[in-house]
């Protein structure tokens, strides 16, 4: 009977090793493993045997159902994935055709430079203040030290609304409403905002363009702080490599004033057509609150100290993504607009 | 300002310093160089005398043979109609660099031609210099002039370079050769070179000529007669720094005005004494009527310009032109100086208005040093008398008062390092200052009279600095000063909107907020006031402040249509303005067609399209669907379509409306046939709406249960009323409701539709029983019946 049995596995098993397909392969695991198979049908004929005997061909038969099991789903599963490999060779695809279009936004550069300088402060732990575009004379140049009939004031400049009203000119009046809002409190603020001049739009000029102004008003301030702080922005907006040079310059509501120049970020300072072979780029202009414009703000000016710089946001645009005229800004002409997608 | 090189190396010791050296260091302290000029440009030129001149027959060119000196007798082909035989003339060799051409030898009309005769303007001289004949023709030299000189240039005053210097505004003394000087010996630690000194003429002429101040506008006014001018040619060397400080050279007494001018930054006047009609002046700002200047223009005189009067006419238009009528020229003999200081503003005003900017106004306008009035009519004398004889010199006559009050600051080393953030010594602050020609006594520092800008400790800081140049600051990290800091909750959710509408593929515009005049309003659907007005605009297309966003942005839009983008999708937040508003603005402008998530072709934008991004917008800004409607109320505005439009409701508020153009509208922007959607949106308002706190709810663990029912009804019932009546009717199980078709036409009952919606049922505590659904459905059936007469398919 166990010769038997062990025939019948020789024969199951090399049933297996033919089956071409997973059907043929069903049809000899029901062949030799259903109820009512040769080999099943062995284990009715065991209640006539010896216990000895019972014993060996029970553990014969299982021996056989286990090693036809074994072979049959590794069969199986081997049948299974070549079927599966004949599929998916059939699902083969271009891989260069296009991809499905997603819907892409982007943001005029206006924006994202906005942001970018923006952030770069907030960071530092600045808060945003802006103010309103259309600014009373008072905030726009009296308390920052421009008095009436300072060259800056001429109305070929400005644009009026009325005696009293203008578009403002910079984005420092937001200086003045805050410090007079702070009542002689420490000051930490980033101004972004719409500025107006009566300028002609061309390539370089424009009536209307984007400033940021920065405050910080506090005692025991000095220049030191703001050059570490101009640095840190220039290496952020220019790349880490970027130095910085202050040179003197003039603003009615700074004294000391400076020009600030980062160190060429196309040529790394060589010499360049970007910087016109200088190796710096004039960035901002800055410099440490007046003493005139503190104490009109409500500061003493033995006391607290402060330094403001201001950035125009399409001058650094155009310098970082090469624009050359200032007026794409206000064209939005989407060909222009959509080259800065995920910037 | 055009300081010249050679002008200032006779007044600082520049011997071993070049024009470069001297501008890095004007540029390091905040004096901007713009350019370094050579007033000619030639080398490898000489002189020579012309021996014979014939002209080349059927050409205007002449073959010259012209002796060089050293350089040789040369035939040279010249195309000048002025040359002749006998003349000295500038000749450039074979191998010479002029300002536009390098001269080589050649061959014309079979005769070989070595060199160039040169005209001035050849050679560079800006044109602004030279007389017409001097253009047209080569430059006739002087008889005595020696042949082959290669220093001609030189010798003709034309080898100056000079620096273009981009003054800021608070430095109106460098307008002045003197001042500029010791700014220059501070800055390159350079002494200043002593002047040649000659005495004062005694004065012998009480022959005075006075003047009587009748305007606040002239603070003073100092005159001095001077009689009996022998008169003369204007030496070459002052023409040369005159040339060199961008001042035309006219005849001797303008050019020795000019030249005081530029030394002491002081504009002189001179009127000829035999043309003044009186025998005093009046200043007053009350003169109106013409001016004829002494450049023959008329000019209109109002009320308020100073004007300088002589027995009640005209005389100059006070810091800005004289009158013809008594301007001085080469036959002047006596004339009256005036040396007097008038209100900045009203003089620039005067020039701007009459365009009649000079180098005399721009000083005035600016300001200059009122107190050196004596110092510059004593130098004027000095330098008249050494080029040439008077008989008579009167005193000075001076009319109104100078404030000559030296201005004095404590010394504060701290409280400079402290601005600076530097650790400077007392000894190095005070060597520092002095270079700059501030006194410093008992710790008290006296600032120059012509430093009108310094009156501070953060002034003598700045100084200071400029001196030992910002290299030397430590920077410093700021310690936090503020308690809060970052975004206050509207910032970030006005940036959570502009990122919301970008990542639905939206792109973000920026118009100008000036605008035509005729522009706008209608294209508001929100109320907007009356518009703000420029009183001075310099172009109509930007004459109004915007009161509304919308109509900008629709011009975005049209701009793409017109450069073949017409599918677009365009947003933009700004500030607009009214008389009576002020507020955030958001516009969303869509046209064309656009691709939707789950749809593989792209669909035509419509009312539905703007709806969901709105509704997308208010749900990321937690503004549950409870707490906004969208109504359609009557709206006046033709360029929206009647029946695709809503309003958005917060509370009581309209914030924002929505829709299609209508064909007109879309003919506003040549839309053609796209579709164009909008949404104008008050974001002041949306951003002041209280968001809703976010809380979990409860989910369900027991199966939902999805069933569909599909009626119908009139077509007028709309979708909220049919979604909020199942939901009402199929409590407390219905957990959501959609409807998920809707059909009209064959088959269905005249006016009436086919809906068909699904609902999903489940409960917190329990599988729902077919028995609940059953009751359920009923109840909504039996609603769905009483409200809107439904009608159930059998």
């Amino acid at each position: 009977m166990v010769q038997n049995i062990q025939h019948i596995l020789k024969a199951g098993l090399q049933a297996i090793e033919q089956a071409q397909d997973l059907v043929s392969l069903t049809d000899v695991r029901n062949l030799y493993l259903a109820k009512k198979s040769e080999l099943m049908s062995i284990f009715s004929l065991v209640k006539d045997l010896s216990i000895e005997e019972k014993k060996a061909v029970g553990n014969a038969i299982n021996e056989a159902k286990q090693q036809l099991t074994d072979a049959l789903d590794k069969k199986q599963s081997r049948l299974k994935n070549l079927e599966i490999a004949k599929q998916l060779e059939q699902e083969k695809i271009d891989i260069t055709l296009p991809g499905y279009i997603a819907s892409i936004g982007s943001r005029n550069p206006f924006f994202i430079i906005e942001d970018l300088i923006t952030d770069t402060f907030l960071s530092m732990g600045y808060l945003l203040k802006e103010g309103p575009e259309i600014e009373q004379d008072h905030y726009n140049f009296e308390l920052l030290n421009i008095p009436k009939d300072h060259p800056a004031r001429e109305m070929q400049d400005s644009l009026y609304i009325n005696d009293n009203l203008l578009m403002r000119t910079h984005t420092s009046p937001v200086q003045a409403r805050e410090m007079e809002a702070a009542k002689g409190k420490p000051i930490k603020i980033i101004c972004p905002g719409k500025v107006y001049r009566r300028d002609e739009d061309d390539a370089t000029h424009s009536h209307q363009f984007g400033q940021i102004e920065g405050l910080v008003v506090d005692k025991d301030i000095h220049l030191g702080h703001l050059k570490q702080t101009l640095l840190v922005f220039a290496k952020r907006l220019f790349g880490e490599k970027r130095e910085i040079r202050l040179r003197p310059s003039f603003f009615p509501f700074t004294e000391p004033s400076v020009e600030i120049d980062v160190s060429c970020f196309e040529c790394g300072g060589k010499g360049c057509s970007l910087c016109k072979q200088s190796g710096w780029i004039e960035i901002l202009g800055g410099g440490m609150v007046h003493p005139n414009v503190l104490s009109m703000n409500g500061y003493d000016p033995s006391t607290y100290r402060g330094f403001a710089f201001g950035i125009g946001i399409e001058r650094v645009a155009m310098l970082k993504y090469g624009v050359d005229d200032i007026r794409r800004f206000y064209q939005n002409d989407m060909k222009f607009v959509k080259q800065f997608s995920g910037e | 300002m055009k300081v010249s090189y050679e002008w200032l190396s006779t007044l600082v010791d520049l011997h071993d310093i070049s024009i470069h050296q001297v501008a890095d260091a004007l540029n390091r302290a905040g004096i901007e160089v713009e350019s370094i000029v050579s007033l000619s440009q030639g080398n490898h030129i000489t002189t020579g005398l012309v021996l014979t001149q014939e002209r080349l027959e059927g050409t205007h060119l002449s073959k010259v043979v012209i002796d060089t000196g050293k350089h040789g007798t040369r035939t040279i082909i010249c195309g000048a109609p002025n040359i002749k035989a006998n003349q000295k003339v500038i000749v450039a060799l074979p191998g010479a660099q002029l300002k536009d051409i390098t001269i080589q030898k050649t061959t014309i009309k079979g005769i070989e031609s070595n060199g160039m005769v040169c005209s001035l303007s050849e050679l560079g001289i800006p044109h602004k210099f030279l007389t017409t004949s001097q253009l047209e023709g080569i430059e006739v030299l002087q008889d005595s002039f020696p042949i082959g000189e290669d220093d001609v240039l030189s010798i003709l005053g034309f080898s100056d370079q000079y620096l273009e210097l981009k003054l800021l505004a608070n430095r109106p003394d460098l307008l002045a050769m003197n001042n500029v000087a010791i700014e220059v010996s501070a800055l390159l630690n350079r002494p200043l070179l002593a002047q040649k000194e000659v005495p004062l003429p005694v004065v012998y002429s009480k022959d005075v000529y006075g003047a009587a101040i009748h305007t606040a506008k002239a603070a003073h006014f100092s005159t001095v007669v001077i009689k009996g001018i022998n008169s003369t040619i204007t030496p070459t060397w002052m023409k040369a720094r005159l040339m060199a400080s961008g001042i035309r050279p006219i005849h001797f007494l303008v050019d020795l005005g000019n030249y005081l001018m530029m030394l002491t930054g002081q504009p002189v006047h001179m009127y000829d004494l035999a043309k003044l009609p009186g025998s005093s002046f009046v200043i007053t700002d009350t003169y109106e009527g013409d001016f004829v200047a002494l450049d023959g223009q008329t000019y209109g005189i109002k009320r308020g310009d100073i004007s300088i009067l002589s027995d009640g006419q005209i005389m100059c238009l006070a810091g800005v032109m004289g009158a013809q009528a008594c301007a001085v020229d080469e036959s002047t003999t006596s004339v009256v100086l005036e040396v007097a200081s008038f209100d900045g503003a009203s003089v620039r005003k005067v020039a701007n208005r009459l365009n009649l900017l000079s180098d005399a106004s721009t000083r005035f306008a600016k300001g200059v040093n009122q107190s050196s009035f004596e110092i510059v009519i004593h130098t004027l004398i000095k330098t008249l008398i050494q080029l040439t004889t008077v008989l008579h010199i009167s005193n000075i006559v001076t009319t109104g008062s100078v404030k000559q009050i030296t201005k004095q600051i404590p010394l504060n080393v701290d409280k400079i390092n402290a601005i600076l953030g530097t650790t400077f010594t007392d000894t190095f602050v005070k060597e520092t200052l002095t270079r700059l020609h501030f006194s410093i006594k008992n710790n008290l520092v006296s600032i120059p009279l012509h430093r009108v800008d310094v009156s501070a400790d953060a002034d003598l800081a700045e100084e200071v600095i400029r001196l030992v140049g910002f290299d030397s600051i430590q920077m410093t990290p700021l310690s936090q000063t503020i308690e809060q800091a970052g975004l206050t909750l509207k910032q970030e959710n006005l940036r959570k909107i502009k990122r919301y509408f970008i990542q639905h593929g939206l792109t973000e515009t920026l118009s100008y907020s000036l605008i035509s005049k005729n522009q706008v309003e209608p294209f508001s659907f929100l109320p907007i006031s009356e518009s703000y007005v420029i009183q001075n605009p310099l172009t109509e297309d930007h004459h109004v402040v915007r009161s509304s966003l919308l109509y900008s942005t629709l011009l975005t839009a049209k701009y793409n249509f017109e450069r073949q983008t017409g599918d677009g999708q365009y947003f933009e937040v700004s500030q607009v303005y009214g008389h009576h508003h002020n507020r955030l603005e958001l516009a969303v402008v869509l046209t064309g067609q656009s691709y939707r998530q789950g749809l593989m072709a792209p669909q035509p934008v419509d009312f539905f399209t703007i709806k969901g991004l709105v509704e997308g917008l208010l749900k990321i800004l937690k503004i549950d669907t409870t707490r906004y409607f969208w109504k359609v109320e009557p709206i006046e505005a033709t360029y929206l379509h009647p029946y695709r439009y809503a309003n958005l409701f917060i509370g009581q508020e309209k914030i924002g409306v929505i829709g299609e153009l209508s064909p007109q509208g879309k003919d506003v922007i040549n839309a053609g046939k796209l579709n164009v959607v909008v949404l104008q949106l008050n974001l002041t308002a949306l951003l002041d709406v209280k968001t809703s706190a976010t809380k979990m709810t409860t989910v369900s663990k027991f199966p939902i249960v999805n069933r569909d029912l599909a009626c119908l009804v009139d077509q007028s019932v709309t979708y909220q009323a049919l979604i909020q009546s199942v939901k009402k009717a199929g409590k407390p199980f219905v957990t959501d409701v959609q409807v998920f078709d809707i059909y009209k036409g064959t088959n269905v009952k005249e006016g009436m539709m086919s809906v068909a919606l699904r609902m999903s049922l489940n409960d917190l505590q329990r599988t729902l029983t077919d028995d609940d659904i059953q009751k359920a459905m009923l109840a909504i059936k039996n609603q769905l019946i009483s409200e809107f007469k439904a009608e159930f398919r059998s």
